[in-house]
């Protein structure tokens, strides 16, 4: 299956707490090719996290459409939705992990409803953090873990399942050196299988293979700019 | 599959309840007395129609009973067989003694029966009708040192040996009856040589019952009342029902705790619109979901019913157990043996499954239908 992801002139007006409308996202148009990373960088407030949920589905756009593998995705009826988001990996800005729940348990948290034994289902999540460097940190509570701790298992949970698109916002902002190196190799596999990456935030050579993205996008006041 | 994605639900749904021990516990308490405050007045409501109802089915079709300006009267019993048996459509007619004694500890039921067969089997073995002197007394009937001492009036009193003693299934009709020879019944009764309290009669078509009354009146030259076998069931189960319904009023408050329940339930879910959004966000559809809550619920809910029901059974039928009777019923003694039939048993279910579980599993999936049809963001942003 293709995992381009396209974005066809999105635009997305929302209420801010005041009750005032703001246009957040203005007319994008992307493209971002199957098994390619891309990276979305901005200032703060420039749209890239608001862009991310727009293209995971997890808001519909005022205008334009959302198109994975050709699919208009963002036109679809929300349990459509819901099961096309399976094979979308997300790592939140603000990580939004349970905080009662053992590092495992978060990562387990995308494959309990896909009818899996419980074995796999653990074996999933252990693999995943694994790849993380995080298997050592399965039975504690998220409360008790660190920042870049507490990233790398949001990391874990987006790929407990290979997605077909992993959106990532600031994946590196707390990581070390190991940490980045774990990421980049993680990445690197991820490409391997085809799966379309995306990327917000602040420029991170050292989470790119030969130190730069395949296609780079700037985003400022909603409007994109770019590739380069 | 679909049974997997069920386990792997489940298995969640006792995480989130191990999330909260404190709620689930209270919430679980709060269901099990509930529950057992409902069971134990819908199971006696149904136990004491049940046994009735049984034990009425095996009554006569019609009993006649003489009456004057004063109320009941002694009617002759052969002159009253003759006269009955003539009308067509009676089957069989039998005069019977029996009325109302004082004895030592209180009123009890006299009864006169026949000599000649066993009457009562129990667990194979037949208690014969008493002998002159002798006694067969109901289930709540105590006799001091095997004897039965009974009261006419203020002044003669008579004195029985306790021969046999009924069983406890009889209670409900027998529970205060003593059974004596008819010549002993009728001398404890004041009744003159060769009167009956009533006649006891049975009809070929029981459905003609109500339509002989008016022909069984006309052949008797004194005065009767005539009470069908319907007539006898309403009269009882009449102050039951009223009890019955009594009681209901007094569960007002477990109504309202159920609807306490219910509202916080809603309102404890609606708050975990961000968790709801979670989950959406990492693939959860919306069927999961709810799955989840339901399960959530019933994990909590199921147990706590079972005990409720457990208990409300044990308080109605476990023997010795007296208060729920006597504060619902007005039964001074302790209560007599009654039983429930599966169809009545299985209402008694269904009621309480309509009245707790369901409202109780329905404000745990509500909310969390209601969140599924917002973004997945804006509930993640709600939850802030």
């Amino acid at each position: 299956m293709d995992n381009e992801v396209r974005c066809r002139k999105i635009s997305l007006v929302r209420s801010t707490a005041s009750g005032a409308k703001k246009q957040v996202l203005r007319r994008i148009d992307a493209c971002f090719p199957a098994g390619s990373i891309c990276e979305l960088a901005g200032p703060n407030g420039a749209g890239k996290s608001t862009l991310l949920h727009v293209m995971a589905g997890l808001l519909r756009p005022t205008e334009g459409e959302v198109l994975f593998g050709g699919m208009p995705v963002s036109r679809w009826s929300a349990g459509h939705r819901d099961r096309w988001r399976r094979q979308v990996g997300i790592v939140f800005q603000d990580l939004h992990l349970l905080e009662d729940l053992t590092a495992l348990e978060n990562v387990m948290l995308p494959l309990i409803p896909r009818g899996l034994p419980l074995f796999e289902l653990r074996q999933k999540a252990r693999l995943a953090m694994d790849r993380m460097g995080a298997a050592d940190l399965a039975g504690l509570p998220v409360s008790q873990l660190s920042g870049g701790q507490r990233q790398r298992i949001a990391v874990a949970r987006s790929v407990a399942e290979p997605p077909a698109l992993l959106l990532a916002d600031e994946p590196g902002a707390h990581q070390d050196s190991r940490g980045k190196d774990l990421l980049r190799a993680l990445f690197s596999d991820l490409q391997q299988q085809e799966t379309t990456i995306v990327i917000a935030g602040r420029r991170e050579p050292a989470l790119y293979g030969g130190g730069k993205p395949d296609l780079s996008f700037g985003i400022k006041n909603g409007e994109l700019k770019g590739p380069s | 599959m679909k049974g997997l994605r069920i386990d792997g639900i489940l298995l969640w749904a006792s995480r989130e309840v191990l999330r909260r021990p404190g709620d689930a516990l209270l919430t679980g308490v709060c269901l099990a007395l509930t529950t057992a405050m409902l069971a134990t007045v819908l199971l006696l409501s149904q136990a004491v129609a049940d046994t009735a109802g049984r034990i009425l089915s095996a009554a006569p079709s019609l009993i006649i009973r003489r009456i004057n300006a004063g109320g009941w009267a002694p009617m002759p019993a052969d002159e009253g067989v003759l006269r009955i048996r003539a009308v067509p459509g009676v089957l069989s007619v039998a005069p019977r003694i029996w009325g109302a004694a004082r004895s030592e500890k209180g009123t009890v039921t006299v009864v006169g029966a026949k000599t000649g067969a066993g009457f009562v089997q129990r667990e194979g073995k037949a208690i014969h009708p008493p002998g002159v002197g002798q006694a067969v007394v109901g289930p709540g009937i105590e006799g001091a040192g095997g004897r039965i001492r009974l009261f006419l009036g203020a002044a003669d009193s008579f004195s029985f040996s306790i021969f046999g003693r009924l069983p406890g299934e009889t209670a409900v009709a027998a529970h205060d009856l003593v059974i004596l020879e008819p010549g002993d019944a009728a001398r404890v009764l004041g009744l003159p040589p060769g009167f009956a309290s009533d006649l006891a009669v049975d009809v070929f078509h029981e459905e003609e019952a109500e339509a002989l009354a008016p022909e069984l009146a006309e052949a008797l030259p004194w005065p009767v009342h005539i009470t069908t076998r319907a007539e006898a069931a309403k009269q009882y189960a009449g102050p039951v029902l009223r009890r019955g319904s009594l009681a209901a009023i007094a569960l007002f408050p477990a109504v309202s705790a159920v609807l306490l329940l219910v509202v916080l339930t809603v309102r404890e879910r609606a708050s975990r619109s961000r968790t709801v959004g979670l989950f959406k966000a990492l693939g959860w559809q919306t069927a999961d979901v709810v799955l989840l809550h339901l399960l959530e619920s019933a994990v909590i809910g199921f147990p706590a019913v079972l005990l409720g029901l457990a208990a409300g059974y044990g308080l109605v039928f476990f023997p010795g157990v007296s208060w729920p009777s006597r504060l619902l019923f007005g039964w001074q003694q302790a209560p007599p043996g009654i039983s429930l039939d599966p169809v009545g048993a299985l209402a008694v279910l269904v009621e309480i499954g309509a009245l707790i579980l369901l409202p109780y599993l329905a404000a745990a999936a509500l909310p969390s239908l209601r969140a599924s049809l917002a973004d997945p963001q804006d509930l993640l942003e709600e939850g802030r």
